[in-house]
């Protein structure tokens, strides 16, 4: 069985589809029982999401040098 | 006002450039410079990367013609970043660890959130902005995530924007940054955690 700490670890593996077929399914078996889990890995998909239209601005700011710099 | 493909990666800007079509080569510029920035420093860190990446757009001009499409432009360009990069830390003879470039740990896997064995300590709080749009409209913390993408250790940066960004394979990730997959993966993770914690602060405190 799957700890908590193991779905962390192995979260963004799991919200890229980048896991094995049998990992995959002890990590959907487990959010469907742990509400923690469930939050956690709707988060961090919702971070991605809002991360990539973020840090999309981020590079295409027309400040050709880094648009980080004058921060 | 020339009309361009805007996509740089389209068969019909690609043959523009390969005609030595000067406006097509600026658009590329314009379109790539800033993410070969990041890529350079995180190869050679702050102080070298600018000049890194001019001497890769020299080296790019001179080989457009040799480019025969078997990666993706971007891919291409990327890689001649990463060459010159790789080149100028040779010469400075300097090796950079990831260590050394991927700063602290995120909260999440610095133990603190788990017992011993292994179940929440300190479970996530349910977020009230619960959607992409709830959370860009806020204006202070999306100025919050901008930052902290800006201050993400370089290695890191790099690899989410040209992951989560750019959406570039894990494979071509590691040929440009030299890093093993299952490190660009780990990367990948802890900046994504990363940046899930500021979220996280802003839903509980109201600030970064």
């Amino acid at each position: 069985m799957l700890k908590c700490h193991d779905v962390v670890d192995q979260s963004s593996d799991y919200i890229d589809g980048e896991l094995g077929f049998w990992r995959k399914w002890q990590i959907r078996l487990h959010i469907f029982m742990c509400v923690n889990c469930r939050r956690m890995i709707q988060q961090l998909t919702l971070t991605k999401k809002v991360a990539a239209i973020i840090g999309k601005d981020i590079l295409r700011k027309e400040d050709k040098s880094d648009s980080c710099k004058h921060e | 006002m020339v009309c361009l493909p805007l996509d740089t990666g389209s068969d019909a800007f690609i043959a523009k450039l390969l005609a030595g079509d000067e406006t097509a080569f600026r658009h590329l510029m314009d379109e790539n410079h800033s993410l070969m920035l990041v890529v350079a420093r995180a190869i050679v860190g702050e102080a070298s990367a600018e000049e890194v990446v001019q001497d890769a757009w020299i080296a790019i001009h001179k080989a457009l013609p040799q480019f025969e499409q078997r990666a993706s432009l971007k891919t291409w360009i990327l890689t001649i970043v990463s060459n010159r990069a790789k080149t100028c830390l040779k010469q400075q003879s300097r090796y950079v660890s990831l260590a050394d470039m991927d700063g602290d740990l995120p909260y999440y896997l610095s133990g603190q959130y788990f017992n011993d064995n292994g179940s929440w300590q300190r479970p996530p709080h349910p977020w009230g902005m619960n959607s992409p749009d709830a959370i860009l409209e806020e204006a202070e913390l999306r100025k919050c995530i901008d930052q902290a993408i800006c201050q993400l250790p370089a290695l890191q940066k790099s690899v989410f924007l040209l992951r989560d960004i750019e959406l570039l394979p894990f494979e071509d990730i590691c040929n440009i940054l030299q890093v093993s997959n299952s490190n660009v993966k780990v990367l990948l993770h802890r900046a994504r955690l990363k940046l899930m914690e500021i979220i996280s602060r802003y839903q509980e405190i109201g600030e970064c």
